[in-house]
C-alpha cells in the first residue's frame, strides 16, 4: 500500500457532518414518536377493550425501545461515524491529478487526472456556510467527486490549472 | 415563410447543396397515416363496445353517429394541418460552421450544431418509411443527459447518407483546422516574443490519410463462401441481402467518395446460429416451459380430479405424455419466435469503417443506420454467453457515449446504453483479432492474451465464500425454518402436511441446485478472471458461466479507483475500477480481487503522463526558435 495522501479536511467539517446526521435522525425520530402517539390513541379507543394501564404500558415499552434505537443511531452516526470518516479522509492535489483516500468500510483510493476534469464547482449549503466552509466539486464525463471544505483561494487556483490543462490536452470524448 | 430560400437539396455530384432545405413531403402523409391508425386503434380498443351499443340502440339520437364521425374527421384535420405547418416551417442547412435547423409551429426553434461537436449521425427507417425510402435522422453531440439529440424527420435515404458524409468530412477538416489554429497561435506568440514578422511561414494542412491496414485481407466476409452453406441459410442470407438493397420509392442511389477501409456482413450461417444460441432466447424458452408446466397442472387437476387439490392425486391423474408434449411445443414456438425476431433485427447486417467513423446498418423490416465517430468509442466488449462459449463464438459490441433522446424516455435510452453498438452478434473467437484490426486499428496496441495475468489463489476462496456461502445464508435460514415448521409443528391435517412436505422437498432440491450452480460459477469465475494493461490499454476478463472481456483505452478512463473491504485487506487483495464516459453519465468497470501490489501499480498507471506543466509549455515555446535560428 502506497502512503496515504498527506492533506486532511478542515476539522470543522466533522461539525457539519454531525449536524446534518443529527438533523436527519431528529426528523425520523419526530416521525417515529408521532406514530407512537397515534398508536397509543388507537389503542386507547374504547372498542379495543384494553385497560388504560395496559395501553400506557405498551406505549411506554415501545417508546423506551424507540428511544434506545434513536440513541444508538445518534451514537453511531453523530458521534462515531464522522470521527472515523474524518480520520480516513485525506487527499492531495497535484499538478496533474487529484488523489483521494476515503471510506469507512470500503476504503477507496481515487485518482482523477486533471486533464479529464470538465468543470469545477464550489458549493456552499447553509450548514457549510455556518462553519465558514465550502464544498469543492470536480466533474468528469463519468461522474463527479466532492472535496468538502476547501479554501476558496485554492479552489480558484485549481480551476485555473484545469483550464490550462483543458487547452493543451487533446479532446478525448 | 422564406420559401424563396429553399433550394434543391443535392448538387449534381451528389453533395449537399448550400442553402436551406426542406424535409420530404411524405412527412405529412406519414403523420396522417399514423393519426388514422391511432384513431382506428382507439375506436377498436377504447370505444368499440360503446360505439356498438350506440349503433344498435334504437333510442339513440339520429345525429350522434354523424357527430362522432365529424369529430374524428376534425381531429384528423387538425393533426394533418399541424403536420403541414410543421413541414412548411422545418428547414435545415449546412452552414459554414455547422448544421442549422429551423423548426416549430407555435414555438419557433433554431438549433445550430458546430461540426466539431458532432459525435454521431444515425438514421432509422420504420417499415412504412422504408417503403417510401425516407428515414428519421438523429445527430448526437458529446454525451450527458442534458444534451438532447437533434432530429430531422423524413429525409430521403440518399439525402441522409449525403448529409452524414458531408458532416463527417467537414468535422474532420474543422478538427484539423482547430489543431492548425492552435499551432499557429503558439508560433505567433513565439515570433512576437522574438520580434519576427509572422506570416511568412505557412503550415501545410495535414493531409487526411486514408488508413489501410495490412491485415484487412478479407473484406466483405459474407461474399465468397456462400456456396458451402445449406439452402436454408442461403435463404436467410438472400433475404438479408435483398432487404439491405431495398431503397424505397423516393430514395435514389448514393455513392460516397470517401473510401471504405474495411467492410463485412454476417454470413447467413452466423446469423442463424446467432439467433439460435442467444442465451436470453433459450432462457425464455426454458422458463416458459417451466411456467407452462406449473400453470397447466392445477387446470388439469380441476378437469380430471374432483374435490380439492391433493399433491399426490395431481400426479396420478395427469396425462404426463400430453403435458410434456404441450410444454415442448410451447417452448419450441417461443424459441422460434425469439430466433425469428433476432433474424429480423439483424438481417442484412453490414458494418464498415469509413474515415473517422464506423457505420453499422441492420434490420430486415425496420432498418437502422448508425454512424459513430471514433472518438466516441469508449470500450470494446467481447462477450460470450453460455451457449456461445460452448461453440467458441462471441458477441462483439462497442460501448459508446450516449445522448438522451428527446423523443425517447429515459429507461429506453438506458437500455440502449447497456447494450452498446453491436459490431457482430456471432463471431468466431479467433476472428475477433482480424475484425478489430480492420474496423478499429486504434485498438491494435492492446495487450495480447499471452500477457494476461491470472487472479491470485486467494480470490478463489473469496469468490466461493461470496457466492456459495454468504449469498446462500438467507435461503438456508428460510429452508431450515420451513423444515422446522413441516417436521416439528403438528398441523393436524394430513393433506396439508403432505402438501407442505412436497413444497419442502421442492425447496430443498432448488436450494441444492442453486448451491451447485453458484459453486461451479464461482470456480469458473476464478479460472476465467484475467487482467492486463500496457501503455495504452486496460483489459479485464470476468465471468463464470458466460465471459465478458473489456478493452478500455487508457485515454478514455475518466477517473479510476481501487478499494478494499476489511476482508480484502486481510487477504491483501483489492477491487480496481475504471470509469469511462460510456452510456449516459458514465460506466464503472470493476475487477474484484487483484493483488494489492497490482492495485497500487494500477493507481500509478492511472496518473497522467507527459503532460507539460505551464513552465514546460513556456520553455518549449522558447526553445523552438533557438533551434530554428541555429538552423538558419
Amino acid at each position: 500500500m502506497r502512503p496515504q495522501p498527506s492533506r486532511k479536511l478542515d476539522k470543522r467539517i466533522t461539525r457539519v457532518w454531525r449536524l446534518s446526521a443529527f438533523i436527519n435522525i431528529a426528523i425520523w425520530a419526530i416521525i417515529l414518536f408521532v406514530l407512537i402517539g397515534v398508536m397509543a390513541a388507537i389503542l386507547a379507543m374504547p372498542d379495543t377493550g384494553l385497560k388504560m394501564a395496559e395501553v400506557s404500558q405498551i406505549t411506554l415499552t415501545v417508546a423506551a425501545f424507540s428511544v434506545a434505537v434513536v440513541a444508538l443511531l445518534l451514537l453511531v452516526f453523530v458521534v462515531i461515524v464522522p470521527k472515523i470518516r474524518w480520520i480516513q479522509w485525506s487527499f492531495d492535489i497535484y499538478e496533474e491529478e487529484i488523489d483521494i483516500h476515503k471510506g469507512i468500510f470500503w476504503r477507496k483510493r481515487i485518482i482523477i487526472p486533471l486533464i479529464r476534469v470538465q468543470n469545477v464547482d464550489t458549493r456552499q449549503g447553509p450548514l457549510l456556510r455556518m462553519c465558514g466552509l465550502a464544498s469543492f466539486t470536480v466533474a468528469t464525463a463519468a461522474g463527479e467527486h466532492e472535496i468538502p471544505g476547501l479554501e476558496t483561494s485554492e479552489a480558484d487556483a485549481l480551476r485555473d490549472r484545469v483550464a490550462i490543462l483543458a487547452r493543451i490536452a487533446q479532446e478525448d470524448i | 415563410m422564406a420559401a424563396a430560400d429553399i433550394t434543391p437539396t443535392l448538387t449534381v455530384s451528389g453533395g449537399i447543396a448550400p442553402g436551406k432545405h426542406r424535409i420530404h413531403p411524405a412527412y405529412v402523409v406519414m403523420n396522417a397515416l399514423g393519426a388514422i391508425v391511432a384513431l382506428v386503434i382507439f375506436a377498436i380498443y377504447g370505444g368499440a363496445s360503446q360505439l356498438a351499443a350506440l349503433a344498435f340502440d334504437p333510442d339513440r339520437p339520429l345525429w350522434l353517429l354523424p357527430l362522432i364521425l365529424v369529430a374524428f374527421v376534425v381531429l384528423l384535420g387538425v393533426i394533418v394541418g399541424f403536420s403541414v405547418f410543421y413541414y412548411r416551417r422545418f428547414t435545415w442547412e449546412i452552414t459554414e460552421t455547422g448544421i442549422g435547423i429551423n423548426s416549430g409551429v407555435v414555438f419557433r426553434k433554431q438549433v445550430h450544431i458546430p461540426f466539431q461537436r458532432v459525435q454521431s449521425v444515425d438514421f432509422n427507417a420504420k417499415i412504412l418509411e422504408r417503403i417510401l425510402g425516407i428515414c428519421t435522422l438523429k445527430i448526437e453531440t458529446a454525451g450527458g443527459a442534458a444534451n438532447k439529440a437533434v432530429r430531422i424527420p423524413a429525409l430521403k435515404l440518399n439525402e441522409a447518407e449525403a448529409l452524414r458524409a458531408e458532416v463527417f468530412n467537414l468535422k474532420r477538416i474543422f478538427d484539423g483546422e482547430q489543431q492548425l489554429r492552435v499551432e499557429a497561435e503558439i508560433r505567433a506568440r513565439r515570433n512576437a516574443q522574438l520580434g519576427i514578422d509572422s506570416g511568412g511561414e505557412e503550415a501545410d494542412p495535414a493531409p487526411v490519410q486514408p488508413r489501410f491496414d495490412p491485415q484487412t485481407g478479407q473484406p466483405l466476409a459474407a461474399a465468397g463462401r456462400r456456396g458451402q452453406e445449406s439452402t436454408a441459410t442461403q435463404l436467410v442470407g438472400g433475404i438479408g441481402e435483398l432487404s439491405a438493397g431495398v431503397r424505397g420509392i423516393f430514395a435514389e442511389q448514393y455513392e460516397e467518395d470517401a473510401p471504405v477501409e474495411y467492410e463485412y456482413g454476417l454470413k447467413a450461417s452466423e446469423l442463424s446460429l446467432a439467433a439460435l444460441s442467444n442465451d436470453s432466447v433459450l432462457l425464455g424458452a426454458a422458463l416458459s416451459l417451466g411456467g407452462f408446466l406449473t400453470f397447466i397442472s392445477p387446470i388439469l387437476n380441476l378437469i380430471f380430479a374432483e374435490g380439492y387439490p391433493d399433491g399426490w392425486r395431481v400426479i396420478q391423474v395427469l396425462p404426463v405424455p400430453l403435458l410434456v408434449f404441450l410444454g415442448i411445443m410451447i417452448a419450441v414456438l417461443i424459441f422460434v419466435f425469439g430466433a425469428v425476431g433476432m433474424a429480423v433485427s439483424y438481417g442484412g447486417f453490414k458494418a464498415r469503417r469509413r474515415g473517422g467513423r464506423i457505420e453499422v446498418e441492420h434490420g430486415l423490416l425496420q432498418r437502422s443506420y448508425r454512424g459513430v465517430g471514433i472518438p466516441r468509442v469508449q470500450t470494446v466488449v467481447v462477450s460470450q454467453g453460455f451457449f456461445r462459449r460452448i461453440f467458441g463464438y462471441a458477441e462483439l459490441t462497442l460501448q459508446t457515449i450516449d445522448t438522451a433522446d428527446a423523443a425517447q424516455n429515459q429507461n429506453n435510452a438506458k437500455n440502449m446504453a447497456t447494450r452498446g453498438l453491436m459490431l457482430h452478434p456471432f463471431i468466431k473467437l479467433n476472428r475477433v483479432e482480424a475484425l478489430l484490426a480492420g474496423l478499429l486499428p486504434e485498438f491494435n496496441g492492446r495487450p495480447q492474451s499471452s500477457d494476461y495475468q491470472k487472479l491470485p489463489p486467494v480470490a478463489l476462496r473469496r469468490v466461493i465464500s461470496r457466492r456459495a456461502v454468504l449469498a446462500m445464508i438467507v435461503p438456508l435460514l428460510v429452508l431450515v425454518a420451513l423444515g422446522l415448521v413441516v417436521f416439528q409443528v403438528d398441523i393436524g391435517d394430513t393433506l396439508v402436511e403432505g402438501l407442505l412436505t412436497t413444497v419442502f422437498g421442492v425447496c430443498l432440491a432448488l436450494f441444492v441446485i442453486a448451491l451447485a450452480v453458484a459453486l461451479v460459477g464461482a470456480v469458473l469465475w476464478y479460472r476465467n478472471g484475467r487482467y492486463a494493461w500496457n501503455q495504452d490499454f486496460l483489459v479485464t476478463r470476468q465471468g463464470g458461466w458466460g465471459i465478458k472481456t473489456l478493452f478500455i483505452p487508457r485515454q478514455k478512463i475518466q477517473w479510476g479507483e481501487y478499494k478494499q473491504t476489511p476482508f480484502q485487506r486481510m487477504s491483501k487483495v483489492a477491487t480496481i475500477m475504471a470509469a469511462t464516459a460510456a452510456g449516459l453519465g458514465g460506466t464503472q468497470n470493476f475487477l474484484k480481487d487483484v493483488p494489492r501490489d497490482t492495485a497500487d501499480a494500477y493507481r500509478d498507471w492511472l496518473k497522467p503522463r507527459n503532460i507539460p506543466s505551464g513552465e514546460q509549455i513556456e520553455a518549449a515555446m522558447n526553445a523552438v526558435p533557438t533551434r530554428l535560428a541555429d538552423m538558419g
